[in-house]
This record gives structure tokens, sequence and C-alpha cells, in this order.
């Protein structure tokens, strides 16, 4: 099926690429003169308004899919995918924007590309028309899941940045460019706040799909359902997020064990997009079509 | 005359072995005592955390020298010679004077352009004087190794980006930390070094500052002069350490006072907080082991030297015009040095005409007993006079010929000696003469 959504969501990809490359080329390159512990990249000045630009394309896109199929977006895993590297896209330009986090912006802005390219390779594959996806409930059940995903992927990113800037740091190492990584303190800030918006979004998300599989698919016990690998993952993802909070709020826990969790919850995010789907999915589908 | 250095600095030696070689302020009267027994007078010791330098002036042969120098380092510091002789460096004459204008530059240290080093060269001079063992030489060289290191802070940009250990510790922290106002720091030991490094960190923002120190009153002092607050020695062991963000060590304490043991219930109830501890002690305060202790990022002076030695690599051009101004500095030094050296024959010369002039007047003197007070006294002018003039162009020949400067391709010194059969000793009393007639016939003075 082709809109111009499509060539919109390529524009997109082009500049996510861009703006990616321009990250990337702002660690490596500028840091050669760059003082240490100064995480602004002056190529993050050119890469930054390519972001802005291609969320805003991203959005141009989603909408044209709206108004062309009036479908939710999640009624295709292209539409749910280009989705997912919108809001990824969305987080990594907010944090970049408060908190010059360029350096993660490098390392995670290519994410968000194959996200977007995956999507795309998919596009050709119909939309599930069914009634359900037309539902505001499973669309906020999905945008909710897909927020916090990226949310995590952001967290997955500074806690990966936090463990090599700690090796570095351990190791008295200073290659030049990796000097441009931030402060341990803003990594594991930026991991806190997006865990912190994340997980609430994962509960309410999880929450909305209880609420669907008891009110509209009685014939499952909640034995079943729960053993559902999908989901069974689904709710340790939701335990394991809570630990880090748990451990950084309440006890006040910080370092490098907290990150080890972040890194093992992105894993597990990953895991659930893989595992079969016993439950988890639509009637008019024997897989899940929007991926969550 | 001899001018050397022997010395253990970080190019060749590693930290472990330079701390055993220490010398603090507190320790300088008994070293220069005890070099003093080896004979050694005239000698002024550099001790930083870079380096244990001596330098030397003496009359001794070069070899007797470097064994009577190592034979000092190795038993004032209880530290056999086979274990640091590799790791020497000796140097003597022009080299020896060109190290020590490269060291006052900053051109020697880890970082390049480090501020610290001309106030450390400044220093041991000062104390060297103090105890009466800086000479006239060693003198004249550290003043003109103070004159370089001036030149080169205000002439070249190496002194603009003054980096130091202080700056290389902000620079660390702010690796680890994002907001120093929050940050809070513990001094352990109330030296300089210290001051200057927690200074930096207090301009970058730092508000909570504590100072320990074994002697209280001093720990007041400084935390006044930061805006912090003191602590009893002790105390900073259990409750400074698991409040601080930032630490500063750099007590005097001969061992380790930070352990790997110690820290761990620390770190324990910080529950992963970031510890960032900067050890700028020589010898060292912390054990290298803490380092492996989860969220603790230890680093000595060698490693936060290194950490910004890039940046200061960074400035070669800058360091290039440094290196000119020691060049300078020096040649301007062996100038000196050298036409010293002619002082004693220039001397002896002197001594010489000078004597000849009294035997003639004293056997011409009788003759002239005739004449009135003020004719006896113009002859006797016209006679210095000429013997001045006499002297006055082979003597400009002599200095310029020491200094490097002459264009004969021998020593016109050692030929001066030989030629006025004088024997060098440098008093210029002894002379050979050819033996002088009195008008009786009688010899007035001959020596053989």
């Amino acid at each position: 099926m082709m809109g111009p959504f499509i060539p919109l969501n390529i524009l997109a990809l082009l500049l996510y690429a861009a703006s990616a490359a321009g990250y990337g080329a702002g660690l490596v390159l500028d840091a050669k003169n760059a003082p240490i512990a100064d995480n602004r990249l002056r190529l993050a000045g050119l890469a930054r308004p390519l972001l802005l630009m291609g969320i805003g394309v991203q959005v141009a896109a989603t909408g044209a899919w709206c108004v062309s199929t009036h479908l939710s977006p999640f009624a295709a895993e292209y539409g749910t995918l280009s989705v997912l590297a919108w809001i990824l896209a969305l987080a990594l330009a907010a944090a970049d924007l408060k908190y010059h986090i360029t350096a993660v912006n490098a390392v995670a802005m290519p994410v968000a590309c194959l996200i977007l390219f995956w999507g795309l390779m998919h596009s050709d594959r119909n939309p599930d028309e069914t009634s359900l996806l037309k539902s505001q409930a499973i669309s906020v059940h999905v945008l909710c899941i897909l927020t916090s995903f990226a949310l995590f992927a952001l967290a997955f990113g500074c806690a990966c940045c936090y463990l090599l800037q700690h090796r570095l740091l351990k190791s008295r190492s200073v290659r030049p460019f990796l000097r441009r990584l931030p402060p341990l303190a803003t990594l594991d800030t930026v991991a806190y706040q997006a865990t912190a918006f994340g997980l609430p979004l994962l509960a309410v998300g999880i929450g909305l799909g209880i609420v669907y599989m008891a009110k509209d698919r009685p014939g499952l016990t909640p034995m079943q359902w729960i053993f559902d690998p999908h989901n069974f993952i689904a709710f340790t993802l939701l335990f394991l997020y809570a630990l880090y909070i748990v451990a950084r709020l309440l006890f006040g826990w910080r370092g490098v064990r907290l990150q080890y969790i972040l890194v093992a919850g992105l894993v597990l995010t990953l895991a659930l997009y893989m595992v079969p789907n016993v439950t988890h999915h639509f009637q008019a589908r024997s897989t899940s079509v929007s991926g969550a | 005359m001899i001018l050397a250095q022997i010395g253990l600095s970080h190019h060749t030696t590693p930290i472990q072995l330079r701390e055993r070689f220490s010398c603090p302020d507190s320790a300088i009267t008994n070293a220069y005592h005890t070099l003093h027994g080896f004979g050694v007078n005239e000698v002024v010791i550099v001790s930083t955390c870079n380096r244990v330098e001596l330098y030397a002036c003496a009359e001794m042969s070069e070899e007797a020298l470097r064994r009577t120098l190592v034979r000092f380092l190795s038993q004032f510091h209880h530290v056999p010679e086979r274990d640091f002789d590799q790791h020497l460096q000796w140097r003597v004459d022009q080299e020896a004077a060109a190290h020590l204008m490269r060291v006052a530059a900053s051109l020697d240290s880890l970082v390049l352009g480090e501020a610290q080093i001309l106030g450390q060269v400044r220093n041991a001079l000062r104390l060297a004087q103090d105890r009466g063992h800086a000479g006239y030489t060693l003198t004249r060289l550290f003043e003109q190794a103070l004159h370089t290191g001036k030149r080169v802070q205000t002439e070249t940009g190496l002194g603009r980006g003054r980096y130091s250990v202080g700056h290389a510790a902000v620079e660390m922290a702010g690796r680890i930390f994002d907001d120093f106002s929050k940050a809070k720091i513990l001094i352990l030991g109330a030296g300089k070094m210290s001051e200057v490094t927690a200074r930096h960190l207090v301009e970058k923002g730092v508000k909570w500052v504590v100072v320990a120190n074994r002697t209280y009153q001093r720990a007041v002092d400084l935390a006044i002069q930061l805006g912090g607050s003191a602590m009893a020695f002790d105390d900073a062991f259990n409750s400074g350490l698991a409040d601080a963000d930032i630490v500063i060590a750099s007590t005097a304490a001969p061992h380790a006072i930070i352990h790997r043991s110690n820290l761990q219930p620390i770190m324990r109830r910080r529950r992963g907080k970031p510890l960032f501890i900067i050890d700028i002690a020589i010898p060292r305060d912390v054990d290298p082991n803490v380092n492996t202790l989860e969220n603790v990022f230890l680093y000595n002076v060698d490693d936060l030297q290194h950490c910004v030695h890039e940046d200061a690599t960074r400035r070669a051009g800058e360091a290039e015009s440094a290196r000119l101004i020691a060049e300078e500095e020096t040649l301007a030094f062996l100038g000196w040095y050298r036409a010293r050296q002619a002082t004693p024959t220039i001397a002896q010369l002197k001594n010489h005409l000078d004597e000849i002039k009294e035997d003639y007047m004293r056997i011409f003197g009788p003759r002239l007993a005739h004449l009135s007070a003020k004719d006896r006294q113009t002859i006797e002018t016209m006679v210095q006079s000429m013997m001045d003039q006499v002297a006055r162009q082979p003597i400009q020949k002599l200095k310029r010929d020491a200094a490097g400067e002459g264009t004969v391709p021998i020593s016109l010194a050692a030929a001066t000696l030989h030629l006025f059969g004088l024997d060098g000793s440098g008093s210029g009393a002894e002379v050979v003469t050819e033996s002088v007639e009195a008008p009786d016939g009688a010899p007035v003075r001959e020596t053989a």
C-alpha cells in the first residue's frame, strides 16, 4: 500500500540518518580539539535541527497515514514501528536539548533509524482493519507501551554510556573520541528520569491490556494469560524497572549496578518483541499486529 | 669545578619508586646536613611530585661527584643503589644548566605549562640559601632559571593555559559530576597542593568544603580561606569519607592512610554514590587497591597529569617558543659560568703584574728618593697605568674566550697560565718569574 506517508517516512529516515551521522561525526571529529568533560558538540548544532526536522516530517507522515487509511497507525507493523521511532527520536531530542547528551544521541539515533527502516521494510503488508484496532483504549495501550519502550531505550543508551565512562575513568584512559561522553551524574539523571516516566506508562499500558483481556477475552484463565511468554516477560520487565526505581528512589542507590538493570531491561524489551505470542494478539490475526 | 645534576623524574621513574625519594621541607635540613657530611657543600635539592633532583657544584671529578651523590641518595632515603641506579639521570655543566632552564620553563613537566613548578624551584633555592648550601654559581643558575620561567609565563601562550594538577582534577571531576555546586570536598592534609587543587574546584562552584589535618588549627586556617569548615583528622575517616564526593589527599604521612579495607564499609554506606579521590601526596596517601572498589575513582599525580597531557601537547607551538627562551637563558648562564671559570686566571695575572710593579718600585724606590712625593706619586701612577694598559686586552680576550665568544681554537686561559708561568692554583700568589737583580747585583726575588 503506497501513500504519501511512505515518501515522507523515507525523508524522515534520511533526516534521522543525517542527524545520526552528524552526532557521530561530532563525537569523533570535534573531540580532537575539545576540552575534557565538555559534552557539547559543535557538529551537534547541525545534527539537532536535522533531528527536529525528521520528527516534524514523521508527524506529517503519520497524519497522512491516518487521513488516507482512516486507521490507527498501530493497525500495521509499519505504522507501529514508525511511531516507535518517532517517540524515540522525540525523547532523544528532548534529552539533548535539556542535558546536551549528544554523545548518547550519537549511539541511540542509529537505533531510531533502524526501527524506522525496519518499519519501512514491512510497509507492503496490509493493515489490520479489525474493529479492535479502532478502539481508543487499545491505541492508548499501544502508545503507552511504545512510549515506555522508547524511554527505556533512552535509559539503556545512557546506561551504556555510563558503563563506558565508568570503565574509562577506572582505567584512567582518555581516548580522544570518548572524551565527549557526558558526566556520570548526567547520565544517571537522564536514565533515571527516562525510567521514572517510562515505568508508569508501561504499567498503564499493561493495565489497559489486562482490562481488555478481562472484558473481551473471557475464555482465557488468568494462569493461561500470565504464563504466556509475552505477558510473562512484560511483567518481568515491569518488575525489573520497578526494582530500579525503588532502589534509586527509596534506598538512594546509585552507581554501576543500577545501570546493569537498565541494560537488562532493554534486553528483555527486545525479547518481548521476539518471543511468540499465544494469547497476546488481535482477534483477526494469529500473530501480534502491534508488536507491543 | 664541575656543575652537575642528578635525579629521578617522571620520565624515567615510576611513582612507586619516586615516592621513596620524596624530600619534604621538614626533612630538607637533615638532607643538607647529610650532604655536608658527604663533602658536597654547594647543592640545591629540588623535590616535587614529578622529580627529586640535586644540583651540585663541586671541586672534584665528574665520576667522584656522581658516586658521592648516588651514595647520598641511597643512604639518606634508605633505598639500595641497585633499585634506582638505572632510573637516574646524570647531567653535567651545559646539560645540567639547560635541564634546569627546561624544568623552570615547565617544559620538562608532564603537563606542559603547569604553573606550580616555578614556585617549587624558587622554594628549593630559598631552602638551600637559608641553610647556606646555595653558593654563588648555583644561586646564579637558579636565578637564571627563575627568570626563564617568568619569561615563558609572560612571553608565551604556554603559561596562559596554566595547566596543573588542580586543573586536571577539575577536568576529571567534570567527567563524574555535572553540578559542582552540589559536590562535597573533603581535604585530607592542609598543604599547599591540596589548597591549590581545592581552590580550582571551589572556583568551579563547589560550596561544601571540609578540611581535616593532624594539626587542627591549620585545618581551621585553610577552611577559612576556602570558605569551608574544619574537621578532626580521625572523624574524616568516618563521617567525612561517607559524605564527601571528592577527596583530596595530600598529607605528609610516610605511608598510605586510606586502604581498601577501611573504605569498603564506607562505600557500602554510600550506596554506590561515586567517590573521586585525588591523591596528590608523595608518598601516596591512598592504597592503589582502593581503585578496585566499585564507584571509587582514584587518581594520583601521574594519572591526573597523563589525563591532561594530550591537551598540553596541543600547545606544541607555544612549547617551541618556550624552548627557545630556555635555550637563550641557558646560553646567558653559560656565558657567565664560563667567564667565571677564567676568573682565577685573571686574578693570578693581575696579582703577577702587581707584584712585578711592587718589586720594581721597591728596587728603584731608593734612587727616586731625591724626588718630591708628588713626582714619586706621578711615576707610580704611570707605572700602574702602563701595567693596566698591558693587561687590559689580554683580560678582555680571556673573558670572551671563556664565555665561548673567542675565535682562537685554544684555551686562552691555559695559554696565559703557560705564557706567564702561572701555576693555575687560583691564589695568584705563587708566581714564577725570571730573577730580577737589584742595582747592587743581588737578586731581589727569585722563586723556582
